[in-house]
């Protein structure tokens, strides 16, 4: 018991030297111009240091609104693109800017649920209907494509990656003239095999595949990825490509829904009959 | 009244009016910088009865170190440097004990514990002293050697002083 109460003299002690020596601090620096100086310097320094790190983790949770308006900001500018417009003009020498008529616009999209792994992913995206999307739509991103649109409910919709066995689109290569289709045949998911291109074709390793615009649900020149491999079909006089996708399939994040304004117009195409 | 609580109220206010009146006058220094300072009002809390109250200690240090600020104008620097020396008399005191240990007729003078032992106990705290005072009155290390060298001017000139009037007066306790 006298030891506890030592104990506690000696504590007691030693707080009563911590409070005196903060009075003599609020003393020496409230009544003396050098410390008082160096005190409000340091207090400025450090509350600085404080207030910066604190703006740092605020701005780390402003990031999903800032996300949200970045994605908008970035649908509009892919608008802008050359290849979301149609011309509407016949002559082709004198090109008016009022005669280009907005095609594609684009729908910017938060990727808010994956598919686990597997071969065939599918992403659930935060935008549905009421914003315009409609399936069929194709799904974009910086990388290239994402995929297309199946399902859409009020506020999201369902989107099969490129990597998926039902998916099919028509592709070609950059600045020559040859395309096929593209397709995911199971395995790697970061590969997919372009079809049908003619065995003449002077494919070479590394050429970029994008897509055509055939499909209708992509705009033209939209990249996919890189030639690996070529290898003739036997038959068919058909060389069958190996392309490595650019896009990293698990890592989607954001997307952007294109949205083909011309849809109506060419769908009637294909029901007139 | 016991002899050795007279003793120390007396030396306390002497040394108040020695320090504040006479040994304020003695300082040297260049470059608009004091580099040599007495402090010998430190003394009050090396001669306080061993048997005083830690907390007791450090709150007539604390007092003493005001009256003498009140003369140096320099609120709450000698205060603090003093509060510090007598929290630290405690531990000087266990790391000092003799081999036989404090016995109760024993005070932390020169004549109770000899000139060999007072010297340490005097030197290692008024070291201490002056450090924490020349720190407080920087209030940053960034100036260091300035700090080292002031200290080692004062202390050098306060224990001389120190020592010189232990051995005038040799109290008793």
């Amino acid at each position: 018991m006298s030891s506890i109460l030592q104990v506690f003299t000696r504590q007691g002690a030693f707080f009563l030297f911590a409070a005196l020596e903060v009075v003599c601090l609020y003393l020496i620096i409230t009544y003396n111009e050098p410390q008082q100086t160096i005190a409000e310097s340091s207090w400025s320094l450090y509350s600085g240091q404080f207030k910066e790190r604190a703006d740092v983790t605020r701005r780390y949770f402003s990031l999903e609104s800032l996300n949200e308006q970045l994605r908008e900001e970035n649908a509009e500018l892919l608008r802008r693109l050359p290849n979301a417009f149609y011309t509407e003009h016949i002559d082709s020498v004198l090109v008016e800017a009022d005669s280009l008529r907005q095609r594609y616009t684009y729908i910017g999209a938060k990727v808010v649920n994956k598919s686990p792994l597997s071969g065939n992913i599918t992403y659930v995206l935060d935008r549905g209907y009421i914003h315009g999307v409609e399936p069929h739509q194709g799904v974009i991103n910086s990388d290239g494509v994402v995929g297309v649109v199946t399902k859409v409910s009020q506020r999201h919709c369902r989107v099969m990656a490129l990597t998926h066995r039902d998916v099919r689109l028509s592709a070609g290569l950059r600045k020559k003239p040859f395309f096929g289709s593209l397709h995911w045949d199971g395995g790697d998911i970061r590969e997919a095999v372009l079809s049908s291109i003619p065995e003449y074709a002077d494919v070479k390793i590394g050429d970029t595949v994008e897509t055509t615009g055939y499909s209708n649900i992509f705009p033209t020149g939209v990249a996919l990825g890189v030639v690996k491999d070529t290898e003739a079909q036997s038959g068919d006089n058909t060389l069958e490509l190996q392309v490595s996708l650019f896009n990293d399939f698990f890592r989607v994040e954001n997307a952007y829904i294109v949205r083909d304004l011309l849809k109506s117009d060419l769908d009637q195409l294909d029901t007139e009959e | 009244m016991d002899k050795a609580i007279q003793n120390s109220i007396i030396r306390f206010f002497l040394l108040w009016i020695l320090q504040v009146f006479f040994l304020k006058q003695v300082y040297w220094g260049w470059g608009g910088e004091i580099y040599l300072q007495i402090h010998l009002y430190p003394l009050f809390i090396l001669l306080l009865p061993l048997r005083t109250p830690r907390s007791l200690t450090i709150i007539t240090a604390f007092i003493l170190g005001l009256l003498v600020d009140w003369w140096y104008e320099s609120p709450g620097m000698h205060a603090g440097a003093l509060v510090f020396t007598a929290f630290m008399r405690a531990i000087v005191l266990r790391i000092l004990t003799p081999r036989e240990g404090y016995s109760i007729k024993s005070h932390p003078t020169k004549r109770s514990l000899g000139a060999n032992w007072f010297f340490q106990y005097a030197a290692s705290l008024l070291a201490l002293h002056l450090f924490f005072y020349y720190s407080l009155e920087a209030f940053t290390f960034v100036y260091f050697k300035t700090i080292l060298f002031k200290l080692v001017f004062s202390w050098v000139a306060s224990m001389l002083v120190l020592l010189v009037s232990v051995y005038i007066f040799n109290p008793e306790a």
